[in-house]
């Protein structure tokens, strides 16, 4: 399971060869308030930069209007690149829009371990005009999940009975919720910076402390063998309620997450 | 509400003095016309206007115009940096030099204006009375004061009063201008329940709603209530909670957003804003912080307008000191017994209203008649009358605002007269013309002497034909009339409810009609003159005319038609007030509503949930079906009140019917 994590601090949105309307909407956690990207010739780039360069792994671009299908190529610029022109691995390269049950469309990358360190990106579509809900860039980190976990459908919508029986509904957006426990897990891991980056069970828990976005992958294929399907049905952005850390004896160690999405429109 | 400009206190010429918080300007002392007022606010586009009258014991000697910012106070209006119109002696100075002359020359006691047009190429133009004098290319650049200068001998030799749109004004310059305070300019705020960006063909375009409003919006509310009821409040009112942990509203809350309109709409997703249906109205009444994560947004009705004084005129100072600044009374259609209010020393010549009167009935002073034309003339267009003879008073008037023989207001004309005086084009002309058209009713007249709000006057007018109002999705005023729905045809019915459709219990409760009576009064009398008031002479004032003149009204109709036994009360209730001015109108009128009493009337209210497509209006007329109390079969019914929510869909909703 790769949890993404830590969008960099001080991301500033842009887009180049077309206009864009409402850009802070790519940023602000919000996937159901949209960016509006129009005049493109036939293509156009969303840009995110930030300051501290980060290990990006989690790449995102959710409730897009495109048609599915459409290509999206991800770049990278590392400090002191002059563009975007670095390439990245993984599915970056090309990447088609997938349709989604929800009815939306996304396109989701996961980017190698190893790479470099980045302070932007540009994903360019192939299409000169739609609206684009959401822009994730996220560090990531693998965890064990126990194989227990579950996803279900909350559906907020509210209905009534008419004295006759009928049934009369006021549609909600429905999200989902993903709940996982994890494989217990030594001291190290837990509260050792063990994990990937110096991360740890512990760390883990304060970035995502205040709702901050997260996304859960619980399934993806592995690296080098990107299962783009499962990747994408399964991949889920919103926010992350850890559970309590739980002694097991010894230097063991169990906790629970609940991930709940943060649906786009 | 506009604020209207008026002359500054500071800075002023040498020699001159502000009175009345700066609506009128005096001289302090013997004083030449080098010395200048200027309004408290500037403008520097659009049309703007405004109009003097002076008065005083010295002769009118004074130079009205406009001055930019920066031009000398004590110097005349029309000097270095100022265009002005010398109303004695009919010259224009622009910049010091006489550029036009010949002009008609001003007395004291009448109206001049001076009116500035400043978007495009800037005109001014002079207006005495309401005729246009002169006008000109207006070589000022900037923004502009008007100004005013006077000369006299001693203080308070000549006054003026200016008029910035406050009152009715007599030319263009009010009428089409105004030198009203300019509204400070707000940031519009877009919010939804959801977030929700407009189409790009949307006006605006892509403009993106923050999905921030909480606990499923508020409640929209449109209700109304006619005589033979209780008369039920109609909260206008609403509060919007706000999830606003961003600050987006923060600026909003401290600053100045009061008094901005408020448009409430209903958008489905996807679909552009132009498809989305009107829900409701309101007027911001202000944003309170309930902490760092919680607005909420208080509105307000947003006919509040209707609070603004219908008045559109007050006596000036220079009319007589006694009734100064009090406001002219409002006569709308046929009025009787319209009081007179002398407006010179021995009381020879009196006012009738604000606005000009097409007729004059009958003249009673003391209830002895004077005839016209040898005894009383109507003068000054209509608003006053010039006796031949002193008067000894009181002097009462029978008087038609709208046209010859006592001539009552439509409903449509009355309320035309009402929403002109108070500057509001929102409301459906169609519905009261509709109610004319189906009644035939001569009319009505409305008459108020001091203090008069147009909800006031609506609250005195709709009632004589069994009419409310209520504000619609779009905020426009619209006309409900109580009528019976068994009346209206199987195919013009709204809607057809079936119990099975309801989401609560149909809940029934007796109308009792308190207000009902048998009896309906007409033609009331603007004021009661007492016995002592009334002459003694049983040939010039027969008893029975006594008595009229004496009495809150001239005359009353009965109704003997069938009325269930449940009200029975009104038998006995005292009459119901009615403004028609004529018996005919008044009969058929009290016919028709005691014909509705004939058989027991209810009142249902009814349920629906989860269905935020729907929308019910009051005054509509349908037919609801329910198991008991007699429903079983169907029974048609109209639409008293409305309660809407539009993010839940649930619509709580009063009929009432037999």
């Amino acid at each position: 399971m790769l949890i993404g994590f830590g969008q960099p601090a001080g991301i500033v949105p842009s887009v180049s060869g077309a206009a864009g309307i409402n850009l802070a909407a790519l940023i602000d956690g919000a996937p159901a308030s949209v960016a509006r990207i129009s005049g493109g010739a036939g293509t156009a780039s969303l840009r995110l930069d930030w300051a501290t360069a980060t290990k990006i792994r989690v790449v995102a671009a959710l409730g897009l209007t495109c048609p599915a299908g459409t290509i999206l190529t991800l770049t990278g610029k590392r400090a002191g690149d002059a563009g975007y022109a670095h390439a990245l691995g993984g599915n970056a390269a090309s990447q088609a829009a997938v349709q989604l049950v929800d009815g939306s469309r996304a396109a989701w990358f996961v980017l190698p371990a190893d790479t470099a360190p980045l302070v932007g990106l540009q994903l360019q579509v192939a299409t000169g005009g739609f609206d684009v809900g959401e822009l994730v860039a996220m560090q990531a980190v693998e965890l064990n999940a126990e194989p227990s976990w579950t996803v279900e459908r909350v559906d907020p919508s509210e209905s009534a009975r008419t004295l006759g029986g009928g049934l009369n509904t006021v549609q909600r957006r429905s999200y989902r919720r993903l709940k996982v426990a994890l494989t217990p897990s030594h001291l190290t891991e837990v509260w050792g910076a063990g994990l990937a980056g110096g991360l740890d069970w512990d760390g883990l828990v304060m970035h995502s402390a205040g709702d901050r976005r997260v996304a859960a992958l619980v399934r993806w294929g592995q690296e080098g063998a990107i299962n783009v399907a499962e990747l994408h049905r399964q991949a889920l952005y919103g926010r992350g309620m850890a559970g309590a850390i739980g002694h097991l004896g010894g230097n063991h160690f169990e906790q629970g997450w609940t991930f709940e999405e943060v649906p786009p429109v | 509400m506009t604020t209207f400009a008026r002359f500054a206190a500071s800075p002023i010429g040498v020699g001159l003095l502000v009175e009345d918080g700066g609506l009128s300007l005096a001289t302090s002392g013997s004083t030449s016309l080098q010395h200048a007022a200027r309004s408290d606010v500037a403008q520097s586009v659009g049309t703007h206007g405004c109009e003097v009258v002076l008065w005083g014991e010295d002769d009118a000697q004074a130079t009205l115009g406009v001055v930019i910012a920066t031009a000398s106070v004590d110097a005349e209006v029309g000097n270095a940096g100022g265009v002005g119109w010398r109303l004695h002696t009919g010259q224009v100075v622009v910049n010091g030099a006489v550029v036009a002359s010949g002009l008609p020359l001003v007395k004291k006691g009448e109206i001049a204006g001076v009116r500035v047009s400043l978007s495009g190429t800037r005109t001014i133009a002079f207006y005495r009375g309401a005729v246009l004098v002169h006008s000109r290319a207006l070589p000022l650049a900037g923004s502009l004061h008007f100004a005013m200068s006077l000369a006299s001998t001693e203080a308070g030799g000549l006054r003026c009063i200016v008029n910035a749109g406050q009152w009715q004004g007599a030319s263009d310059a009010v009428l089409q201008g105004g030198w009203e305070v300019p509204g400070a300019s707000i940031t519009p705020l877009w919010l939804g329940a959801e977030h929700y960006m407009s189409a790009t063909t949307d006006t605006p375009a892509n403009q993106p709603f923050v999905g921030c409003v909480a606990d499923n919006g508020l409640d929209a509310v449109a209700s109304v209530s006619f005589w033979p009821w209780d008369s039920g409040s109609r909260a206008g009112t609403g509060t919007l909670r706000i999830d606003d942990a961003d600050g987006l509203l923060d600026a909003a809350a401290l600053g100045d957003m009061r008094d901005a309109p408020v448009r409430l709409r209903l958008a489905t997703q996807g679909a552009t804003l132009a498809d989305a249906a009107p829900i409701s109205r309101y007027v911001l009444e202000r944003i309170d912080i309930e902490g760092d994560g919680r607005k909420s947004i208080v509105l307000r009705d947003p006919h509040d307008d209707l609070d603004s004084a219908l008045h559109q005129a007050v006596f000036l100072p220079s009319i007589n000191d006694q009734i100064a600044w009090q406001p002219q009374p409002v006569v709308i259609g046929a009025v009787r017994s319209v009081p007179t209010i002398p407006v010179n020393s021995d009381g020879s010549v009196r006012w009738v209203s604000d606005a000009a009167v097409a007729s004059v009935a009958r003249v009673l002073d003391r209830g002895a008649e004077i005839i016209a034309g040898d005894g009383y003339a109507l003068v000054a267009g209509g608003q006053q009358l010039a006796f031949d003879a002193q008067p000894v008073g009181p002097v009462i008037a029978d008087v038609s605002s709208v046209g010859p023989a006592m001539q009552p207001a439509t409903l449509q004309q009355a309320l035309r007269d009402v929403f002109r005086r108070v500057r509001k084009s929102a409301w459906a002309a169609d519905d009261a013309a509709a109610i004319d058209s189906t009644t035939g009713y001569a009319g009505i007249g409305y008459y108020a002497g001091e203090g008069a709000t147009a909800r006031q006057a609506l609250a005195e007018i709709l009632p004589s034909y069994c009419v409310d109002w209520w504000p619609d999705g779009d905020g426009v005023l619209r006309l409900a009339r109580l009528i019976d729905p068994d009346s209206v045809p199987e195919v013009d019915l709204a809607f057809n409810l079936d119990w099975r459709v309801l989401a609560g219990d149909l809940i029934v409760k007796p109308d009792l009609a308190p207000g009902l009576s048998r009896r309906m009064a007409y033609q009331p009398n603007a004021t009661q003159l007492a016995s002592g008031d009334m002459i003694t002479d049983l040939e010039q004032l027969p008893p029975s005319e006594r008595q009229q003149l004496a009495g809150a009204y001239r005359g009353q109709v009965y109704a003997g038609g069938p009325l269930a036994p449940r009200y029975n009360r009104a038998e006995a209730a005292a009459p119901v007030l009615s403004r028609f001015d004529k018996r005919e109108d008044a009969q058929a009128e009290l016919d028709r509503v005691i014909a509705l009493y004939a058989v027991p009337r209810h009142f249902y209210s009814g349920l629906l949930a989860c269905q935020p497509e729907l929308a019910f209006r009051p005054g509509q007329i349908g037919r609801i079906s329910y198991p008991r109390y007699g429903l079983a079969g169907g029974r048609n019914v109209i639409v008293t009140s409305v309660i809407t929510n539009p993010v839940s869909g649930r619509h709580s909703i009063r009929f009432w019917g037999a």
